[in-house]
């Protein structure tokens, strides 16, 4: 037998319900710009029907407990392991951009110019080789390329240090991420426990945890109470529920490395571990690619030095001979770092040799001849580059080691976009639809509202036949 | 597909900042002239870029030690122009045309002797020209007592570089020059004493061997005006190749202005159509049309 007053639940249900579903509309529509926001949707059900007698009676519309959240797991693994390549690029490019601007090659006003105008300098002296004001410009030639060595060794190790600091904000900046996702791990299971969605936790988590892997490279996984639990190198766990460990960076060798310390407090050494995301991207551009620019460097001072030197003051078969008839090195050093004309010819330019033989000052100049000539001897890489070609190829490197940082980074950007594209049409919130939404359920609602007036009315009519 | 409208709107803002990113790479070029403007441009270019200033500033330099070394030439052709000349004078009054006049013509050989001991120790810019190395050494020296002439030089040439490994020796060795098939200083010497001597066929004797000196020179002249060539030939080779060298580079490094401007104004259009159609796409939404 249908009960009137049954009727009035159905209609008390259905507002509740409808209401519950423009409040979700609501929080959707709210959310429009929020990152990492998922939508969600309240599923409604019908509710237990009654069994009377022989007929069974709908009883109207529940919500289920569980909000629905609109969230695809496999885009979000996707996004994170490319957030961590994406780190990784972006970090090396703004290292290697910095070291690029200081290869001043473009303008012409570089290092390569300094050392075709310190051969040059040797060439006009082998045309007076007593000539003084040849001595002095030569002088002021070698002083501007090795001041243009030494400062391109002092502004690239600069940068080199820059990076170690950039590690250490990185380091802590993990901490911090570790600290807030174990945090809502412990929220995320608290509410889950009493039956309940938290979605809201669970966004604000993988907003962290997306966050976290463009600074490095890690391993997640959800455990079966909806903790995540987060490895890094090399499976170092660094979140498990809601418990941290520290990441910190120690001086080793010179250079700041990343360290994993154990529940002991002893730390490990990850370094070598870390595989993408920024530190990655600014370990490998201090330890590698401007290590090697740095390398190169020296090597290329160190041999314009020993080659010189070795014309210019050569014991063993007498050669290189100042106009009063003394031998000196030219330059003092060995690498980019301390290159420097000797100090004995800065205070007396008549020390500079241009003669290869004590009998024949001052018009010999054959030590001038060899000294011009080594600009275009095959001195480098075991005798196939000149100096010139061995700085052309190293400038050539930096070029291009930007170049692939730049398009890996592009590259990633646009990954990152079609993910996120993906992930939008997943999660995102579309106002035409919540619109569309928020009309229908408002139908909903005033036509239960309807129901209740109906019935109301209906009750009247029973009363006053009782009366 | 659904579209949410952070998608939209994501998507359109990564649209615009890659347009503006061209329109101001592009722009760049323009202002600057310069295609590369760092060296991730175009690394293989600035490759290219350093290689040919490198050229460039070497073809100038070994320009420079051209003309030095052909003004060093210009200078000795000078100085044996006048040797040479003082010379056939010399050969004149060997040829002993005027008898009666030995011993004026005795005075004028003195007078020669003098300017060509004058002449081979000329010179240039402080240095010594026939010295040899020691260009800071008086190459002939007059032993006032004996009246003998001495060298006190060096077998030293005057190098030049003058292009990648090649190199002018320029004969800077008074001996050689002024005393080489014959000295010239005893030859006078002797000329002045046989006139003195009123010695008819000992100042005949003489004259092949004044022919032999002026010979002497003459190759020395020679092989110097030879070398004077070669420079010239190769400051004008090098010219041309720098001019050349010159175009390469600018044709790596410099902006194509016309290409750089054309590639803007389509830019420009795709900027603006993705902002016309931009502001198309975001304004409207349902609620617009709900009343």
């Amino acid at each position: 037998m249908p009960n009137i007053s049954g009727l009035l639940y159905i209609g008390r249900n259905a507002l509740v319900t409808q209401q519950k579903a423009i409040d979700i509309t609501g929080n959707n529509i709210a959310n429009v710009n929020t990152p990492g926001y998922s939508r969600q949707r309240l599923n409604m059900e019908q509710s237990t029907p009654i069994r009377d007698q022989n007929t069974t009676m709908s009883t109207g519309v529940r919500a289920q407990q569980k909000v629905q959240r609109f969230y695809d797991q496999f885009v979000t693994n996707q996004l994170n392991s490319e957030n961590e390549d994406l780190g990784r690029w972006e970090a090396q490019k703004t290292a290697l951009e910095k070291i690029e601007v200081l290869f001043d090659e473009v303008s012409g006003y570089g290092l390569s110019e300094a050392m075709s105008g310190y051969w040059g300098a040797w060439q006009d002296l082998s045309n007076n080789p007593a000539g003084h004001v040849e001595r002095t410009n030569l002088l002021s030639a070698a002083q501007y390329l090795t001041s243009t060595f030494n400062q391109l060794s002092t502004n690239v190790s600069s940068a080199q240090s820059d990076i170690d600091a950039n590690v250490g904000n990185i380091v802590e900046d993990v901490n911090r991420l570790a600290d807030q996702i174990a945090e809502l791990n412990i929220k995320v299971s608290q509410v889950e426990v009493t039956g309940f969605n938290a979605n809201d936790y669970r966004d604000q988590r993988d907003a962290l945890v997306f966050e976290l892997s463009k600074l490095m490279d890690i391993d997640t996984f959800e455990d079966g109470d909806g903790n995540a639990t987060i490895m890094v190198g090399g499976g170092k766990p660094l979140v498990e529920s809601g418990v941290t460990w520290d990441l910190s960076t120690a001086d080793n060798g010179g250079v700041q490395e990343v360290y994993w310390e154990d529940s002991s407090g002893t730390p490990q050494n990850i370094t070598p571990q870390i595989e993408s995301g920024e530190l990655k991207g600014w370990l490998e551009a201090r330890d590698v690619v401007i290590n090697d620019y740095m390398t190169r460097l020296n090597l290329l001072a160190g041999s314009i030095i020993q080659e010189v030197n070795a014309l210019h003051n050569d014991p063993g078969t007498p050669s290189g001979f100042g106009l009063d008839g003394s031998q000196n090195d030219f330059f003092t050093g060995t690498d980019a770092g301390d290159i420097a004309v000797n100090s004995a010819i800065v205070a007396d330019v008549n020390l500079i040799a241009a003669a290869g033989d004590a009998a024949a000052l001052p018009g010999d100049n054959s030590v001038a001849i060899s000294i011009a000539n080594l600009q275009s001897g095959l001195t480098m890489s075991g005798g196939n580059a000149s100096f010139n070609d061995y700085y052309t190829s190293l400038v050539g490197d930096v070029g291009s080691d930007v170049r692939t940082a730049n398009l890996n980074y592009d590259h990633q950007t646009t990954m990152i976009q079609h993910l996120q594209n993906y992930r939008e049409e997943v999660s995102g919130v579309s106002l035409d639809e919540e619109m569309v939404n928020l009309v229908k359920f408002q139908h909903a609602y005033n036509a239960a509202a309807k129901l209740i007036t109906i019935t109301d009315e209906m009750m009247d009519t029973i009363i006053s036949i009782a009366n | 597909m659904r579209v949410s409208n952070a998608l939209m709107a994501d998507n359109i803002q990564s649209y615009l900042f890659k347009q503006t990113e061209g329109l101001l790479k592009t722009q760049e070029q323009i202002a600057s002239g310069k295609r590369i403007n760092r060296l991730s441009d175009d690394p293989i270019g600035i490759g290219q870029a350093i290689g040919y200033r490198n050229t460039i500033s070497n073809l100038k330099q070994f320009n420079e030690n051209i003309n030095s070394a052909q003004l060093h030439i210009d200078t000795v052709e000078e100085i044996l122009n006048a040797v040479t000349e003082l010379l056939e004078d010399a050969k004149d009054i060997a040829a002993d045309l005027h008898s009666e006049m030995r011993t004026m013509l005795a005075d004028q050989v003195v007078n020669i002797r003098d300017q060509v001991f004058q002449l081979a120790n000329s010179r240039n810019n402080g240095n010594y020209v026939f010295a040899g190395d020691l260009t800071d050494t008086q190459p002939f020296e007059l032993d006032t007592a004996t009246g003998a002439y001495s060298y006190v030089g060096d077998n030293g040439t005057k190098d030049h570089i003058i292009g990648e490994g090649l190199q002018v020796s320029i004969e800077a060795d008074g001996s050689q020059i002024f005393q080489g098939v014959a000295d010239v200083f005893d030859v006078l010497n002797n000329l002045e004493a046989e006139l003195r001597a009123n010695n008819a066929t000992g100042v005949t004797d003489q004259l092949p061997l004044l022919s032999d000196v002026v010979e002497g020179l003459n190759s020395i002249r020679a092989v110097n005006a030879g070398q004077s060539n070669r420079l010239e030939a190769t400051e004008n080779y090098n010219n041309t190749f720098k001019v050349n060298i010159s175009d390469l580079l600018s044709r790596v490094e410099d902006t194509d202005i016309v290409e750089a401007v054309i590639d803007l104004q389509l830019q420009q259009t795709a900027y603006e159509s993705t902002l016309a159609t931009a502001a198309q796409i975001i304004r409207p939404s349902l609620i617009d049309f709900l009343t």
